[in-house]
C-alpha cells in the first residue's frame, strides 16, 4: 500500500533552529552564521571583528570544527565568550549541537554571537541554526568562480565577505569575474571587501554586523 | 556529506510514519531534491540504506526524484528551467528572478505492507 508522507526531510532540525532562534531573542542576542572554505579567514575576521567592537558591543561564539580547540583557545585568550564544537564527522554545525552550545554561553551578557560553522561551502546552508543573517566567506585564494559553484550559500546569505583582497595583485583572482558570477546568481547582495592582513575593510565589516543587528547598532 | 545528516531525519521520519501506520515493512520510499541542494544520490541511497538497516524500515528502496532548478523572471514572467544553474532569464536576460523550485528537501510517499496482510 502506498502512504502519502508529505513532510520536509529537515522539519525536526527546522523546528530545533526556530527554538534556538526563539531563545536568542529573549536573550536580546543577534546570531550571525558564518560560512566559509577552511583557510579563508574565518576566525581572523572575528578577531578583527571582536577588536573593533570593544567598548560598542559584546561578541560571543560558537566555534564548529571537526576536531581540535585551535581557534577557542585563539580567541578566549582575547577574552571573548568562545564555545567550541566538535563534529567529529560532521561537515556542518546542526542546530542541535547549536542548542547545546547555547546553555554554556552567557546570553545575557553579549550582542552579537558570531556562529562559526564548519569549513564548508555546501553543506551548512540547508541547515538552519536559528541565526537572524548567514553570512558568506570567500577569500581571494580560493579563485573567483566559488558563486558559481556554490549558488545556494550565495542566494541565502545577506552579505558576502571577500576576504585576502591583499593577495590579488598575487594571483590570476578577476575580480570582475567574480561580481559578474556572484551578480548573475544574487544581483543586489552587499559585498564586503576585507584583509585581515592590512585590516582594510574591517570597519566596514563591523558596521555592517551593527546595523543588521536586531537593536540596529544600539547597544 | 550533508547527506548523511539528510538520511538520518530521513529514515527517523519514514519509520515513524511506518509505525503510526501500522506497517509491517516498507519497500520503497520517495523523495524528491531540489538540484540547489547539491545532494550526490549515490552517497544519499547508501547513507539511507546503512541507516536503516537496523530500524524497522530496512531494506527499503530509497527514489530520488530530481527537481529542476526553475526560476521566474520578475520583468516578463517567463519561466526557465535548467540542469545547470543559469540565473538570467532565457527570454530577457533579466537577473530578477524567483526560485519556484530547486530547494527542495521533500519526503513524499512511502510503500509498505499492513500487518497481518
Amino acid at each position: 500500500m502506498k502512504v502519502a508522507i508529505k513532510k520536509n526531510i529537515l522539519r525536526e532540525e527546522d523546528r530545533i533552529g526556530a527554538l534556538n532562534r526563539e531563545t536568542l531573542r529573549a536573550h536580546g542576542v543577534t546570531a550571525f552564521n558564518l560560512i566559509g572554505s577552511p583557510g579563508s579567514g574565518k576566525t581572523s575576521l572575528i578577531e578583527m571583528a571582536y577588536r573593533e567592537l570593544a567598548g560598542k558591543a559584546a561578541m560571543g561564539v560558537i566555534e564548529g570544527d571537526l576536531a581540535s580547540d585551535k581557534d577557542t583557545v585563539r580567541l578566549k585568550s582575547l577574552g571573548m565568550e568562545a564555545l567550541q564544537i566538535n563534529t567529529g564527522r560532521g561537515c556542518h554545525l546542526s542546530p542541535l549541537m547549536v542548542r547545546d552550545a547555547l546553555s554554556g554561553i552567557p546570553l545575557d551578557a553579549i550582542d552579537i554571537l558570531i556562529i562559526e560553522n564548519v569549513g564548508n561551502l555546501v553543506c551548512p546552508v540547508s541547515f538552519d541554526l536559528g541565526e537572524d543573517a548567514k553570512i558568506g566567506l570567500v577569500s581571494v585564494a580560493e579563485g573567483d568562480d566559488k558563486p558559481t559553484k556554490y549558488p545556494l550559500l550565495f542566494l541565502e546569505a545577506e552579505v558576502v565577505i571577500l576576504n585576502k583582497i591583499d593577495l590579488i595583485p598575487h594571483t590570476d583572482f578577476n575580480r570582475d569575474s567574480f561580481y559578474l558570477g556572484l551578480r548573475a546568481i544574487n544581483p543586489t547582495i552587499p559585498v564586503i571587501e576585507t584583509s585581515c592582513r592590512t585590516g582594510e575593510g574591517v570597519v566596514k565589516w563591523v558596521e555592517w554586523l551593527m546595523k543588521n543587528s536586531i537593536n540596529r547598532g544600539e547597544f | 556529506m550533508h547527506e548523511w545528516a539528510i538520511a538520518d531525519n530521513l529514515v527517523k521520519l519514514v519509520a515513524a510514519a511506518a509505525r503510526r501506520e501500522d506497517l509491517e515493512s516498507v519497500s520503497k520510499v520517495v523523495i524528491r531534491v531540489g538540484a540547489l541542494q547539491q545532494v550526490v544520490p549515490e552517497t544519499l541511497e547508501m547513507a539511507f540504506r546503512m541507516m536503516a538497516e537496523e530500524t524497522e524500515i530496512a531494506g527499503a528502496r530509497l527514489k530520488i526524484e530530481p527537481v529542476l532548478l526553475k526560476l521566474r523572471c520578475r520583468n516578463c514572467q517567463t519561466i526557465t528551467t535548467g540542469n545547470d544553474f543559469v540565473f538570467t532569464c532565457q527570454k530577457c536576460g533579466g537577473v530578477d528572478l524567483e526560485i519556484i523550485s530547486g530547494k527542495e528537501l521533500y519526503i513524499d510517499y512511502m510503500e509498505g505492507e499492513k500487518k497481518g496482510t
